[in-house]
């Protein structure tokens, strides 16, 4: 971060008069990011799409359990489905909007789970290092060592089908990685010589940690959290494709995929409907990310 | 030295620390004994590397690995701090023995506003109990520390500031929870001469007020004699002359005082005398005296290779062979 050349007050206070609290600091960061056009229009459309899946009760056209024997595998844009129908003849769209509350939670959670459990456990190996220091990270290296595709698989079999389960799993794959950059950015900034002075005034670890440690060492965690969720998204719908997550017939964007690839080779823009809002969600999340992360963290572009 | 009859704050009794490299251990404070008694300051002076901060830092145990403190006791009210229990030890800090730094803008976390690390210190040791309270107290600090504009500043980032405010303020962080002992680290080596005698000034003037003792590290002569009534001289890890200031630093015994004192630039005539040779840079320290190699006066003893014994007199401590004879 650039220091700005400091401001002798004993020069200019009038300057200072009307500057209060609420004028500096963070704002800066979120004007930053507002600049950023492209990451602007990401968080609109990601909003509206959040937005319609939250109201899918009244944006959803039919119920997502709604039979239809008559309208079975209808194409796109056929009269009364938007979106078409699969193979049990329920719309669609209507699925996609009330699954797109699973998909997004799945994909949005793990990563904060993850921050939170990773950053934690960083930032403790990293501020009281030695033997704390080994145990946690060298956990976290064994954890890192399989693969991560595999080890949620092992996870989420090993917990039986659910969505919270896939959330535990997804959860546990991330941990190591924050945990990682957390501790890095934990023992840099132990070795800042404000640390010591600290110490020196009698403060306690524990308040050391709260107060200064979480300011100097978020960002790192918190812009490489953020880039890993459009991955996880897809990395959700990925397991719930393979039924580890939510059971039929609850619609979820990944388990939708996995129902209509059957009748690929018959109606094949049909059943690549549900892949559509999985890469959108992805992208945007991505571009929201990248910008997240120019803003937060600089030197690492 | 002063009679001990008013009782020292601080007695350190034979302080040893040791840095490990390579499975070796050398001394960075060795056979360091001092009192320190109220209201005084003692000026502790040499040149880098001598162990002037690792002292201060072992008083406080601040000592990470590699380095530890091996030996030795640091009595304040009647404890060892140095075999004090780490959470005891940390409640000391700052109510007991604060501490202030060189270079201000280094010790203040860039991310927090002034107010936040005033008020961190003011609720740590319970010198407030609520946030409305410290926020108060924080501003009369501010004042008293003489910042201007106070209420200003206290929602500033340290980046906000010039050196000599931060300096300011951090005088005023460290006389928050009310210490009876202020060890400052060359505080003002790295700011304006102007500037320099104003924060010297109010170090004094907050001395005064709270009946604070001073440990007062420096390498500028000029600055103990100004600030210190008792001075002990640091080489290489040990303490080699100490005694009232106004002895010390008119009349050095030692020859590496004397020589320090030599190498002072006077207005009177333009001639410097450096400090023979350079510091010592072997791996290990001379098992003679430390000084030796570098001493002009070792001829007339004779014994540099032998450690040097402490004189104790009527005049102060030195660590000399010159002075053997007069202890007797």
């Amino acid at each position: 971060m650039s220091l700005p050349t400091p401001l002798p007050i004993e020069v200019r206070p009038q300057e200072l008069e009307g500057r209060g609290p609420e004028a500096r600091g963070r704002p800066s960061l979120i004007s930053k990011f507002r600049r950023d056009r492209v990451a602007m229009g990401a968080l609109v459309l990601l909003a509206l799409m959040i937005a319609v899946c939250i109201a899918a009760p009244l944006t959803a056209p039919y119920s997502p359990y709604a039979t239809d024997p008559a309208h079975v595998l209808e194409s796109p844009f056929s009269p009364g489905h938007l979106l078409g129908t699969d193979g049990e003849g329920r719309d669609i769209l209507s699925r996609l909007i009330w699954g797109g509350r699973t998909s997004l939670l799945t994909g949005v959670s793990p990563v904060a789970i993850g921050l939170l459990v990773g950053g934690l456990l960083g930032m403790v190996a990293g501020y009281y290092g030695g033997i704390i220091k080994t145990f946690v990270m060298r956990a976290m290296d064994i954890l890192l060592a399989f693969p991560a595709v595999l080890l949620a698989i092992a996870i989420a079999m090993t917990l039986g089908p659910g969505t919270a389960h896939v959330i535990i799993a997804l959860s546990v794959v991330l941990v190591p990685g924050v945990a990682r950059i957390a501790e890095t950015a934990t023992t840099t900034a132990c070795s800042q010589e404000y640390m010591e002075a600290a110490r020196a005034s009698g403060a306690r670890g524990w308040s050391i940690m709260r107060l200064q440690l979480t300011r100097n060492v978020a960002s790192p965690p918190l812009a490489y959290s953020f880039s890993t969720i459009g991955p996880v998204i897809v990395f959700a719908a990925g397991l719930n494709y393979l039924g580890l997550g939510v059971q039929p017939p609850a619609a979820e964007w990944g388990s939708m995929l996995y129902n209509l690839q059957q009748s690929l080779l018959e109606v094949p823009l049909t059943s690549m409907m549900p892949g559509f809002p999985i890469a959108i969600a992805a992208l945007l999340f991505d571009l929201i990310g990248n910008a997240v992360r120019d803003v937060l963290d600089p030197r690492q572009v | 030295m002063r009679s001990a009859e008013q009782g020292a704050v601080l007695t350190v009794k034979d302080l040893r620390t040791v840095i490990s490299l390579d499975g070796r251990e050398r001394p960075i404070v060795d056979e360091v004994s001092f009192e320190l008694f109220p209201k005084q300051t003692l000026g502790l002076i040499g040149e880098s590397g001598s162990g002037k901060t690792m002292t201060a830092l072992s008083l406080l145990r601040l000592i990470a690995p590699p380095m530890k403190i091996t030996g030795g006791q640091i009595i304040y009210r009647d404890r060892d701090l140095a075999g004090l229990p780490m959470g005891a030890m940390r409640e000391l800090r700052g109510s007991g023995l604060a501490m202030i730094f060189q270079n201000p803008r280094d010790r203040f976390d860039p991310l927090l506003t002034i107010s936040k690390q005033i008020i961190e210190v003011l609720l740590c040791h319970h010198v407030c109990t609520s946030r409305r309270d410290a926020t108060r107290r924080a501003l009369e600090l501010l004042d008293e520390v003489k910042v201007p504009a106070a209420g200003n500043v206290m929602h500033m980032y340290p980046n906000e500031l010039s050196g000599g405010m931060l300096q300011r303020v951090m005088i005023g962080i460290a006389i928050a929870a009310s210490p009876d002992i202020l060890i400052a680290d060359e505080p003002t080596s790295s700011l304006d001469v102007t500037v320099q005698a104003e924060v010297l000034d109010l170090l004094m003037e907050v001395q005064r007020l709270h009946h604070m003792s001073m440990i007062f590290i420096t390498h500028d002569i000029a600055v103990a004699r100004q600030m210190a009534d008792q001075v002990a001289v640091m080489y290489a890890a040990q303490i080699i002359e100490m005694g009232d200031a106004s002895e010390v630093l008119v009349r050095p015994r030692h020859p590496y005082t004397q020589a320090l004192l030599a190498a002072l630039p006077t207005t009177v005539d333009g001639d410097v005398q450096a400090v023979r040779n350079g510091a010592t840079k072997e791996a290990g320290m001379p098992s003679g005296c430390r000084f030796g190699s570098r001493c002009g006066k070792a001829k007339l003893h004779g014994k540099a290779l032998q450690p040097p014994p402490l004189v104790e007199d009527e005049h102060g401590m030195v660590r000399c062979w010159l002075y053997e004879q007069t202890a007797r």
